[in-house]
């Protein structure tokens, strides 16, 4: 129930980050996707089972923010978060680098695969030279943000010294 | 065989998880009300805490502004400063050709055009992610404004009215991949279909071949049987003609009168599609 409530307040608080500042602080019209981020982190920290739900959940806060059909961000968040837990949980020897490289690869494939998922229910030409600065800006920052996010999960996963990844 | 029971029970969750967000595609897709319920809940919950954290956070945003965009910023001054004073003497010869066209309407009897009742917004947030096409402004309900207005800003069409709160609303920009308006060219009787293709870019459209159009010509709204749009809100101006000879149809792509890049002020059109 603590862990639950403590997510939630993680989710509510990238949703919020989302909308005031993140969607303000542009780079090159790019904004950071801090709801990614946080899917990206609950793999990384929680494995893919609790990565999975809290990519569902962070998804679905950015379905409700923007006019994208609901229940896209879901899908794709969850996979992601889903994805990052195995990636994580096979890493056999982590380095520092290791996260930050494993967040801009994921950032990269969620927002390719929502681009996908977005062709898939008919929202075309969103395939074009822009995608490559979104695709690259949101690597960037989720690489820069990665270390921050993961100290913020394990608290909220209540886990400050142990990794969950469920598959080792 | 620990490692194959968590990767089922992973894998079990995954599969749940993606048919529910498949299920909520589904009901979207078909208007389901309750969702439409919770979009609007939710911006009337966030927008005051989102607009108090860019608040908190604005002093930031201008440093930001200022380091990063500053030549841009100033090349726009210089621009619209130009295209102010341009804009005057148009506003001006605009209208007295207004004044004397509802004189000739009301000599023929003929009711008046284009004057639909508007309010004035500001736009308080620009798009919240990288692939919504929307911008959100401080009216809604409370101001008389509901789904499927139109939304002009001075000399063009913005976008449309796609939620409402109480005292907010969110815009589609005209440039959404998913926007489609039916015009007509001004002073021809040539009708067609324009569709938004994404932020930064040219609306397409389409005419029939036999259409008399060249670049340079001005889109306005037409009013078709079920259409969104009253008539005469201008769109844009035709930057060039293409005939593709596999499609009977021209296609045109289409410069926007809006600058949607300086939107401050929009004007909600009080009228609504007929149900």
């Amino acid at each position: 129930m603590k862990v639950a409530l403590r997510v939630g307040f993680v989710v509510l608080t990238a949703m919020v980050l989302e909308r005031g500042v993140a969607s303000q602080l542009r780079i090159d019209g790019v904004a950071a996707d801090l709801l990614l981020l946080v899917a990206i982190s609950a793999g990384m920290v929680a494995g893919p089972d609790d990565g999975a739900v809290v990519g569902f959940v962070a998804g679905l806060a950015l379905d409700l923010l923007v006019q994208t059909p609901l229940g896209l961000g879901a899908l794709v968040y969850c996979v992601t978060g889903y994805l990052v837990g195995l990636a994580q949980g096979s890493v056999v020897r982590a380095s520092r680098l290791q996260p930050v490289l494993l967040a801009a690869a994921a950032s990269a494939f969620g927002i390719g695969l929502y681009v996908l998922a977005s062709l898939v229910v008919g929202r075309s030409g969103l395939i074009n030279r822009h995608l490559l600065v979104v695709i690259a800006v949101v690597a960037a920052v989720n690489a820069l943000l990665i270390p921050l996010a993961n100290r913020v999960m394990r608290w909220a996963f209540d886990d400050p010294s142990h990794n969950r990844a469920a598959v080792r | 065989m620990a490692l194959s029971r968590r990767l089922g029970r992973s894998r079990f969750t995954l599969v749940l998880l993606i048919l529910t967000s498949l299920t909520l595609l589904t009901l979207d897709f078909r208007g389901f009300g309750p969702i439409d319920a919770a979009r609007s809940g939710a911006l009337s919950v966030f927008s005051p805490v989102g607009d108090a954290a860019a608040g908190l956070f604005r002093p930031v945003g201008n440093f930001w502004h200022g380091a990063f965009e500053y030549d841009d910023l100033k090349r726009q001054n210089d621009e619209l400063q130009v295209q102010n004073d341009e804009l005057n003497g148009r506003v001006t010869s605009g209208d007295v050709a207004k004044q004397t066209n509802q004189q000739l309407l009301a000599l023929l009897g003929l009711p008046p055009v284009g004057d639909q009742p508007t309010t004035t917004a500001r736009v308080v947030s620009g798009s919240i992610a990288n692939f919504d096409d929307t911008i959100e402004i401080d009216k809604g309900e409370s101001a008389g404004i509901k789904k499927g207005m139109p939304v002009r800003a001075g000399t063009g069409l913005v976008g449309t009215v796609v939620r409402v709160g109480g005292d907010r609303s969110v815009i589609k920009l005209i440039t959404d991949n998913s926007f489609q308006v039916a015009f007509t060219v001004v002073g021809r009787p040539d009708r067609g279909v324009a569709r938004g293709q994404g932020a930064d870019r040219q609306l397409s459209g389409t005419v029939e071949t036999t259409a008399d159009v060249r670049p340079g010509q001005i889109l306005v709204t037409t009013e078709v049987p079920g259409g969104l749009f009253p008539p005469d809100i201008s769109i844009g101006t035709i930057a060039s003609v293409s005939t593709d000879s596999g499609v009977l149809q021209k296609q045109l792509a289409i410069d926007l009168l809006a600058d949607l890049h300086n939107l401050t002020y929009v004007s909600v059109v009080l009228w609504q599609p007929a149900a």
